[in-house]
């Protein structure tokens, strides 16, 4: 880690492994998983996810709402938390962000409880994503002055501040085998005359089964330096005061 | 990039044969969003608007069918919804606090916000907080409706609203509770 905040943005952080289809799961799976981690993880729940999932119908792609069940498995302070579902297994970090030798040290032993208990053939995709909500003082703030990721007006449009906004992009990077989603959008601020926005960051491979399995968690090593870069490429000094790096 | 995305979220809005205007301007044809003449919006409708804010770029891996792990991107996706509909929000924290406890509160919560906000139109401010309720140590969402001049009905009308979503209420691991406490609305215009 290069840098670090005493006021860091991060809000969530989230480690995600999806198994490819020929990977073999059954009902089974998520209460040998918690059998492997529930000295760390010891709180489980279960929650309903609802899924927009867009399924090509013999003409069109239709959207369609489904339900799927996901078993949490929650540390004690319920800030980390582990999910599982059909082929599905993430590792989530709330806020306080705890530095990423210690989340790091998560995702390997819930990724070890998964190697260890299911035959994975492959990864569908493997994903790092960071979500950061950034609140600054002011309720009109110059977005020039906080972010190099901006939606930048052309001369012809109205220069006055937006009211709400959405820019993303997606960016290749290691000759097209993984790619980052980059978001910037305005958020709801919990303080009174202040800003808000979210810097949403999603770092993940492009083709299923890229990253062979043995090479997963390095890969979510380098993921998580490319992360570092980007976060740092999309701010200014002034939310890095902001922020106050640790020195 | 975020071209070629919005293209494909207009063919996909398109195929769905949702109604689309074409618009002439300058000899240049462009297709405007598509708007339903009925004025109803449909779960899959508000499903996509909270996508199209706040997941907008999200969109190629939603049409590769990858649904999300990350739990604060909806709930934030949520509120910005719930406040684009000058619904007031005062404390942020503490509403953002109980959706971490309660997620699926997020499936519902813009569903009974948008039927309140319908239904209560002119001079009422709807607010959304968090009530504690010290004798029995619990907390649940409130959607606070307030007028400035209470209509005689208004007891009926939030008695709707409760029986519309009661029984999808009771599937969820939270709480909402539509109600009034007679006061009126709170400083500032949100919803007046």
């Amino acid at each position: 880690m290069d840098r670090k905040y005493v006021n860091s943005p991060i809000i969530e952080a989230v480690c995600e492994f999806r198994l490819s289809p020929d990977t073999k799961w059954d009902l089974t799976i998520p209460g040998l998983i918690y059998e492997k981690v529930n000295n760390e993880f010891p709180n489980k729940e279960q929650r309903l996810i609802q899924e927009v999932e867009g399924v090509h119908g013999p003409q069109e792609l239709q959207h369609q709402i489904r339900t799927s069940e996901r078993a949490l498995f929650l540390s004690n302070d319920r800030k980390t938390f582990i999910q599982v579902g059909p082929r599905l297994l993430a590792v989530n970090c709330l806020k306080p962000y705890p530095t990423w030798d210690r989340f790091n040290l998560k995702i390997k032993d819930a990724f070890k409880a998964l190697i260890d208990t299911v035959e994975v053939k492959g990864f569908q995709r493997i994903g790092l994503r960071y979500i950061n909500r950034i609140e600054v003082t002011g309720q009109s703030v110059n977005l020039d002055d906080c972010f190099e990721f901006r939606p930048f007006l052309g001369q012809a449009l109205p220069q006055q501040n937006m009211t709400s906004f959405i820019v993303g992009c997606l960016l290749p990077f290691l000759d097209d085998r993984d790619s980052c989603r980059i978001q910037l959008s305005n958020a709801v601020p919990e303080e009174p005359n202040s800003s808000a926005f979210l810097l949403d960051l999603s770092y993940s491979i492009v083709q299923p089964q890229a990253v062979p399995v043995n090479q997963t968690l390095e890969w979510v090593e380098s993921a998580h330096q490319q992360v570092e870069k980007i976060f740092e490429g999309c701010i200014t000094d002034n939310l890095r005061e902001v922020f106050q790096e640790v020195k | 990039m975020l071209a070629t995305t919005m293209e494909w979220a207009e063919n996909q809005l398109f195929q769905k044969n949702l109604i689309v205007e074409t618009n002439i301007i300058l000899n240049r044809r462009y297709l405007s969003p598509p708007l339903r003449q009925d004025g109803m919006i449909s779960r899959e409708e508000i499903s996509e608007e909270l996508l199209l804010q706040n997941d907008l770029a999200s969109l190629i891996p939603y049409k590769q069918s990858q649904p999300q792990s990350a739990i604060t991107s909806q709930i934030e996706a949520v509120l910005n919804w719930i406040l684009s509909k000058r619904i007031m929000i005062l404390q942020p924290a503490e509403v953002r606090a109980y959706l971490l406890c309660y997620p699926d509160m997020g499936d519902i919560l813009p569903f009974i916000c948008r039927t309140a906000s319908e239904r209560f139109k002119m001079h009422t401010q709807l607010s959304l907080e968090v009530y504690h309720d010290s004798e029995i140590e619990d907390k649940y969402l409130t959607l606070y409706i307030r007028q400035e001049h209470y209509d005689e009905h208004i007891l009926d009308m939030i008695e709707d609203i409760c029986v519309e979503y009661e029984e999808e209420l009771a599937d969820k691991s939270g709480w909402l509770l539509v109600t009034t406490d007679f006061h009126p609305p709170r400083v500032g215009n949100h919803g007046l």
